[in-house]
């Protein structure tokens, strides 16, 4: 999957967005962008931001058109409140995949949606779309994530006829949630995962790029810039491209668990030591380590 | 041909992205000149270690040069700590010690002494500085990469922090960074690079190095930021000047 950075700002600033701060705004260069995004051997290509609705339609449009025409898949992340806009809305459904970022019901302040009434507004748009097409939404788990908030949110959603949820923890601003808390809210959310996929709630989550053996200088999963240009997952430094470094991966394997690595460890396969932009040391393992070892865990028992 | 260091990699900060150019010929400049000096006969031999990817475009290459040849070593590919090489995996890539010159008895004497840790007739094959071979021979037990981290200004010409990357003007370890045999020869050396990519290995100053315990040393410049591995140690953070 390659990310589409269509960094035109976003109508929202949330203060743990990776990409804040990191914007790669320039000036598209579609010729270009088509020969980089040809040469690619990805199918999946996401219109992704800062928020991708920022920008005009007709530049959406012209991206969408030229995606297709490389016979490769084009889907969207979006914040949603770009959405209710009827000629917006109806172009996001002629898109083969639709993910929504949505916070729930929490408190505003810091968080995505600011207040309550955004919550609402944007709930309202998910159980449109999802009258339409089968779409996903991610939420994510902070500091300020309340137990009953956190079950409330994921029942609209159910009750929307979401079928495919993430609940992603947070990795900026430090410090990262404590373990303990992020662990107590998966409890939380497990009883639901009769009703919906919810990564990483599931085995199938080790294929998510957190668990990818990724580099921060050499991401599984890339971003294209409009001018053709390649850039790494902004959940690091910016850095250009420099392919799919194996550099990680072998150090955390040589180094025991007991001096901080993953050397030894029984969840290795499934894991790969987390995402490195969740991590305190540039080539150390996730600061999650506890909660995944946990997760894989109840996922690989209650599969046996 | 891209570097050929293994267990590191090293990026252009995305802000950079007009200096790409410059970025790739500064991580091919060592790989460049070990090649090129031999070619021009200012040493009789060279030695680079290759990754199977690359061998068959390298080897024609040294072809192609009119420059003869041999296999020292195959070894596994090492992403991770390089200490000592560990046999090759059938089946994936690995990595060939290749030794070349202009002449085979010298390819040859270089590929015995190399197996024979012979420092010394090795060094000399190789064109290095008397010094600074001696002094290799001396420590060679020794990670004496952490000895350079004491000094904080210190010539660009023979910074030798960037060679995880495949970038640098001299291709041994110099007894100094202020050693004047190493100096001169990287001063020659550099005549042999394209003036903006030495413009560009100058410019990156001041370099932050940041070595932690278990050995990972993270490199960062106004321009690049990287990493390698080295041997485990003390912790150490240091600010580089190049002049």
């Amino acid at each position: 999957m390659i990310l589409l950075a269509i960094d035109y700002g976003c109508q929202l600033n949330c203060d743990y967005c990776y990409a804040r701060g990191n914007s790669l705004s320039v000036q598209p260069d579609l010729e270009r962008l088509r020969d980089v995004l040809k040469s690619c051997t990805d199918e999946a290509v996401f219109f992704h931001g800062l928020e991708p609705l920022v920008a005009s339609l007709s530049l959406l449009r012209s991206l969408r058109d030229l995606v297709k025409g490389l016979g490769k898949q084009i889907g969207i992340q979006s914040n949603g409140l770009g959405l209710e806009d009827p000629e917006v809305f109806e172009f996001v459904l002629s898109l083969d995949a639709i993910g929504i970022s949505w916070d729930g019901f929490l408190p505003g302040g810091r968080l995505r949606h600011k207040t309550e009434e955004g919550s609402k507004r944007v709930l309202e748009i998910i159980r449109k779309l999802a009258r339409e097409k089968e779409i996903g939404v991610i939420m994510v788990l902070n500091q300020f994530t309340c137990p009953q908030n956190l079950k409330d949110s994921l029942e609209a959603l159910l009750e929307a006829g979401i079928k495919s949820i993430r609940l992603n923890p947070v990795h900026w601003p430090y410090p990262m949630m404590d373990n303990e808390r992020l662990i107590a809210l998966y409890e939380i959310a497990f009883p639901y995962t009769k009703e919906a996929t919810i990564h990483p709630l599931a085995l199938s989550a080790a294929k998510d790029c957190s668990f990818s053996g990724c580099s921060p200088l050499g991401t599984r999963i890339f971003e294209v810039m409009l001018d053709g240009t390649l850039v790494n997952c902004r959940k690091g430094e910016p850095t250009l491209w420099q392919g799919r470094s194996k550099f990680r991966v072998e150090y955390l394997q040589n180094l025991p668990v007991e001096e901080g690595g993953c050397g030894g460890c029984e969840f290795w396969d499934l894991c790969h030591g987390g995402c490195p932009a969740t991590s305190d040391k540039l080539y150390g393992k996730s600061h999650y380590c506890q909660t995944w070892r946990w997760l894989w865990g109840q996922l690989t028992a209650a599969q046996k | 041909m891209g570097p050929i260091d293994c267990g590191s990699e090293v990026t252009l900060k995305a802000r950079y992205r007009s200096l790409l150019p410059q970025f790739h010929g500064f991580l091919g400049m060592r790989s460049s000149i070990e090649i090129r000096t031999v070619e021009e006969g200012l040493r009789p031999c060279g030695y680079s270690l290759i990754g199977d990817l690359s061998l068959a475009e390298f080897l024609m290459n040294l072809e192609k040069k009119n420059l003869e040849y041999s296999i020292v070593l195959r070894a596994k590919m090492n992403h991770g700590f390089l200490h000592g090489y560990k046999p090759p995996i059938p089946g994936e890539e690995n990595l060939t010690g290749v030794a070349f010159g202009r002449r085979k008895d010298e390819v040859l004497a270089l590929k015995e002494a190399f197996l024979a840790h012979d420092h010394i007739a090795s060094g000399e094959l190789l064109g290095y500085p008397n010094c600074c071979t001696r002094y290799f021979a001396s420590k060679a037990t020794l990670d004496y990469t952490r000895e350079y981290l004491t000094f904080e200004v210190q010539p660009f010409l023979t910074f030798s922090f960037f060679k995880f990357f495949g970038a640098g003007f001299i291709l041994h370890f110099p007894c100094s960074p202020f050693c004047e045999n190493s100096i001169a020869l990287a001063k020659h050396y550099s005549e042999l690079i394209p003036r903006e990519i030495v413009e560009f290995f100058r410019e990156q100053t001041p370099v932050r190095i940041l070595v932690d315990k278990t050995g990972v040393l993270y490199l960062e410049t106004p321009y690049i930021q990287g990493g390698a591995t080295i041997s485990p140690g003390e912790e150490q953070e240091v600010r580089i000047e190049l002049v």
